[in-house]
């Protein structure tokens, strides 16, 4: 893997993980000026796949339980260490991982729709993962460690069900408009091609076909080169965002 | 970030991997055992090891907190649906894997844990895992917390200034929007500073 593409990955891994974490420690965000307060770390884990994609987005998630493996504090309310990763939210918390890499691959798919279905697929994205995968893996490790009947357990569960939701609905939308934008820089600056497609650094004479992200490239080679996409399709993730 | 007080007492002298696979090994042993002497027995021993790890109360405090909550909150739902007996049972496993867990972070500290946890992650260099490139990875995520936590706040600061009530999606685009900025001029730092060529080739 190139160098730029491989720190581009390190840096994006860590930003988002750091995100991650750092929503946590909001403690006030109201959803749609309801007052409704949201924890915000499974929004993050939402945003990190929806916006990095399936493995930059899963390798966030991965440093994030690292750290609460480490007994840091990263977790909203203050929490880590290996007493919150054996008790009942364990499952839930290492169910991030695989949500978001399913997150991440259902937003692949729909990034690729007409700019009108991009939202809603977002959030479909969002609640494939961070609801149906996480639900998944987090009711039966409750299960286990309560020592209750499935059942029952996914009963209660349903109490968290609209927080969730709600989440999935934010971070779909937010995760559109964080593309969007991405799109615009690159249509205004360098024309570079949405959705990983690759980019061709014509001032180094180098392709790079390993996808940055979902991001795909905003600005990935050095000041001042030019760059197109590969297979000279400019513009037209650009395009298709206005 | 790291910093935490961990006071000197008999389990501060043992190594922390051996702490932790006796954790790991004591967490499985609770989850498939239904045995109420053995929970009973790895209960009594987490509360022992607890003491005498000599915890700070003001680093545990709100884990144990939520901890007592989340006991208290599953003995009640037992009851209401089921009998004592199954109450009793959920609670001792609950203890029994979070007391011993409690004891290992009263004693280590994060430093520590942390080289465990990417020591862990060593035999997979031979499998193409870049362990270097995790332990940076970590260390930025480390350094990055703070400041994005007060770009939060500046944010909403902002939205405040405006007369506005604090909202996710105002706070959150512009937030990953400065993520990807930042991610560029700290990718463009690595690279200048050869890091992946020296890693490589140390």
């Amino acid at each position: 893997m190139n160098e730029v593409v491989k720190a581009r990955a390190v840096a994006e891994v860590a930003l988002f993980a750091a995100l991650i974490v750092a929503l946590g420690t909001v403690p006030s965000l109201y959803a749609f000026g309801l007052a409704v307060p949201l924890t915000a770390q499974t929004l993050g884990v939402m945003l990190a796949g929806a916006v990095l994609g399936p493995k930059r987005g899963s390798a966030a998630v991965a440093v994030v339980l690292v750290l609460v493996m480490a007994s840091l504090p990263v977790l909203s309310g203050g929490r880590g260490g290996v007493a919150v990763v054996v008790g009942p939210t364990g499952g839930f918390l290492l169910g991030w991982l695989p949500a978001a890499l399913v997150v991440g691959l259902v937003a692949r798919r729909a990034l690729c729709l007409p700019t009108r279905y991009r939202v809603p697929g977002l959030v479909v994205a969002c609640l494939a993962g961070g609801v149906v995968v996480d639900y998944a893996l987090g009711v039966p490790w409750w299960a286990v460690v309560t020592h209750q009947d499935l059942a029952l357990t996914a009963g209660q569960a349903v109490a968290f069900l609209p927080g969730d939701l709600v989440k999935a609905v934010l971070a779909g939308m937010a995760a559109a408009a964080v593309h969007r934008q991405l799109g615009q820089r690159s249509h205004d600056h360098a024309g570079h091609a949405l959705r990983g497609d690759g980019v061709q650094d014509v001032a180094g004479g180098e392709v790079l076909t390993e996808p940055v992200g979902f991001s795909g490239a905003v600005e990935v080679g050095r000041a001042g080169d030019q760059q197109v996409p590969a297979g000279g399709e400019r513009d037209q993730a650009g395009d298709l965002d206005r | 970030m790291l910093t935490a007080e961990v006071r000197h007492g008999p389990l501060r002298a043992v190594p922390a991997p051996a702490k932790i696979v006796v954790v790991i090994a004591l967490g499985l042993l609770c989850a498939v055992s239904s045995s109420r002497v053995l929970l009973g027995g790895v209960v009594g021993l987490g509360a022992v090891a607890l003491v005498a790890a000599r915890p700070v109360w003001r680093r545990l405090g709100g884990l144990a907190g939520w901890w007592a909550v989340a006991l208290v909150v599953t003995a009640g739902m037992q009851l209401v649906t089921r009998d004592a007996a199954a109450a009793t049972g959920s609670v001792l496993r609950m203890a029994a894997l979070c007391l011993p867990a409690l004891a290992v972070m009263a004693s280590t500290t994060p430093e520590e844990l942390l080289d465990v946890v990417l020591g862990a992650t060593r035999p997979l260099r031979r499998a193409g895992l870049a362990t270097h490139t995790l332990a940076l990875t970590v260390a930025l995520t480390i350094r990055f917390v703070p400041e994005l936590v007060d770009q939060a706040q500046t944010l909403r600061d902002a939205q405040r200034a405006r007369g506005l009530r604090p909202a996710v999606l105002p706070v959150t685009v512009p937030l990953l929007l400065r993520c990807l900025d930042r991610s560029r001029t700290l990718s463009e730092a690595i690279v200048a500073r050869s890091f992946f060529d020296r890693s490589e080739h140390p």
